[in-house]
């Protein structure tokens, strides 16, 4: 395995379309941070986190357009008739992937770092929940090389590996905003009184949001939640805020920094089980 | 006799066709083999499956005497190369690139021995040229090079001369037999171009519907083909013993019919037969080229 890892590392590294995407997401962070202005000055953590959804989208086009070059020009052929099993080449395409999005998710930090560095940003969260938050990036950032890998290596061609990768990203985009909104649903809603010119001047009357999902249906839905790869990076956006002073303005899930890490973990190790599985008995051409 | 591949009873079906219908081969060392049959008829299932594309349905192969259901296996894969249908190449890169990917891929220590490998192939002069443009004769060398790395024993090659251009064919014709000859690569080679392969095949496998229908050697192919009077009578060993003594050349091929390789006085062959109280039932003249050779063999059957 570490000669497959060697190989498509040094094809990794003269690869257009991984550039191009990594280029383009740097190029996004920079944009965000510098040409957009805010009423409140921003933490610079809203910035390091809050562009993983567009990290890991553009990352999982440019691996499933790499990982797809492997069947359009047949050299998956090479690999296997010369000896390496297929679970070989799987682990490889997977840790390549994995590598890929990792990376191009520290570069986008540091450089939403170093851009709020220099308009004058600061952090506002404490030190140890940044780390903590960082971290189920990293985590969440496998879950989606899991997802590509699976569907890109059991796909026979670059473009229809491209196109499932585009719409399983949609799907789970879609999904998770529907599994936000559940979530986001508080428990009781106020009718409030307002004046001739609409100033709020007062509570009238609390009632049960008939919306609310409670108990287990909860635990169902927080849980899917947590899956969708896609879902949790737009989450990781906010959760800088999940600390002791903030954390009613978006907590949506119970323990996160818990939660995360360990069903992203079990996440990564099924999918790859499955994606294992399909590939060894797969009739390759 | 040493053998480098050997199948047995081997199957594949894919849903309801049957790719691959108890196919019994081969493959002896040091001989290049060519394995003929028709569009559809199996070759490149077989192919895919001794490369580890495909798992058989049933059946079973020998790699070096290693079981493809053996782990070992891999280590056998690791002395054979193969261009499967097409060449396996990367086309963003240059040939020199291809080959040192491939090099890796195989874990070999050092680039050494690139620079000979496309002399050997004709490509030592194409440069900074990206794979996606070189001719396909160019991208067939290129392929075969790639299958040269890591110095194999056995080739296996799927019609490697679909495509080319006379002079292609002729140059990929000299590679292989020179490869043979001085390296003593075992080549497994599969075509239905009948008169490119009579030119370079020792050993010929003949496949229809999945099934190898003759094995045979290419000198028992040119027995076979060889310009004869085929004969039919009543008694095959009154003919043996009258064709003996006329001292004309024969083979029986079976209790009623015999192969005269001569022209003899059909007269004074009859007038003999008869005098031993043989009949002649039919007498006719046999020049079987490799194609109605190979038309007589497969020839007739459905296609599934």
């Amino acid at each position: 395995m570490s000669n497959l890892l060697n190989a498509e590392f040094h094809r990794i590294i003269k690869n257009i379309s991984f550039w191009t995407g990594t280029v383009f997401s740097v190029l996004w962070v920079v944009y965000n941070v510098m040409c957009e202005d805010f009423e409140n000055s921003p933490g610079i953590e809203s910035f390091m986190f809050g562009n993983l959804f567009q990290i890991l989208v553009l990352t999982g086009l440019t691996s499933a357009l790499f990982i797809g070059e492997e069947y359009s020009c047949g050299a998956i052929r090479n690999k296997i008739s010369t000896g390496h099993t297929r679970s070989c080449v799987y682990l490889t395409e997977l840790s390549l992937c994995s590598g890929m999005m990792i990376f191009n998710t520290c570069i986008c930090m540091l450089t939403a770092l170093v851009c709020s560095v220099i308009r004058g940003y600061g952090f506002n969260t404490e030190r140890l929940v940044l780390i903590k938050v960082f971290v189920c990036c990293l985590f969440t950032s496998l879950v989606a090389a899991a997802v590509i890998v699976l569907f890109s290596l059991n796909l026979h061609t670059k473009v229809s590996g491209l196109i499932a990768a585009a719409l399983v990203m949609l799907m789970l985009t879609l999904m998770g905003n529907q599994l936000y909104q559940s979530l986001k649903q508080p428990e009781y809603r106020i009718n409030y009184l307002f004046d001739e010119n609409g100033q709020t001047i007062g509570e009238d009357s609390v009632y049960k949001n008939e919306y609310y999902i409670g108990d287990g249906k909860r635990i169902v839905t927080e849980m899917l939640y947590i899956l969708d790869p896609i879902a949790v990076s737009y989450y990781e956006g906010e959760m800088q805020y999940d600390d002791e002073i903030y954390c009613e303005r978006s907590k949506i899930v119970d323990k996160p920094f818990a939660k995360i890490p360990i069903c992203s973990l079990a996440e990564c190790v099924v999918l790859t089980g499955v994606g294992l599985f399909v590939f060894k008995r797969k009739d390759l051409k | 006799m040493d053998y480098v591949l050997r199948t047995t009873n081997l199957c594949k079906h894919y849903k309801n066709f049957k790719a691959l219908n108890g196919l019994t081969m081969n493959v002896p060392k040091g001989s290049i083999y060519g394995f003929v049959g028709r569009n559809g008829a199996g070759k490149t299932t077989l192919i895919r499956l001794v490369c580890g594309l495909q798992l058989p349905t049933s059946g079973d192969f020998e790699l070096y005497g290693v079981k493809h259901s053996d782990k070992a296996i891999s280590k056998s894969r690791r002395r054979m190369g193969a261009v499967v249908e097409t060449p396996s190449i990367y086309l963003d890169m240059t040939a020199e690139d291809n080959l040192k990917q491939q090099y890796r891929i195989l874990g070999m220590p050092s680039f050494d021995g690139i620079s000979e490998l496309l002399k050997l192939v004709g490509l030592e002069n194409t440069g900074r040229k990206r794979a996606k443009n070189f001719s396909l004769g160019m991208r067939q060398r290129l392929g075969i090079a790639v299958a040269l790395c890591g110095n194999p024993d056995f080739l296996v090659l799927d019609e490697p001369i679909n495509g080319l251009d006379p002079q292609g064919i002729i140059e990929i014709r000299e590679l292989i037999l020179k490869l043979n000859r001085e390296q003593k690569i075992t080549v497994l080679i599969s075509s239905h171009i009948l008169d490119e392969l009579s030119r370079l095949a020792t050993h010929y496998g003949f496949i229809d519907s999945g099934r190898i229908v003759r094995e045979m050697s290419a000198e028992e192919l040119e027995a076979a083909c060889r310009k004869c009077m085929r004969i039919t009578v009543s008694n095959t060993a009154v003919l043996a013993s009258v064709l003996d003594e006329m001292k004309l050349e024969y083979s029986v091929i079976d209790d009623k019919t015999a192969d005269i390789y001569a022209n003899p006085n059909i007269t004074q062959l009859s007038l003999a037969l008869a005098k031993d109280g043989c009949e002649v039932l039919s007498l006719e003249k046999h020049d079987e080229s490799l194609e109605s050779f190979y038309i007589s063999l497969v020839g007739g059957e459905k296609h599934e």
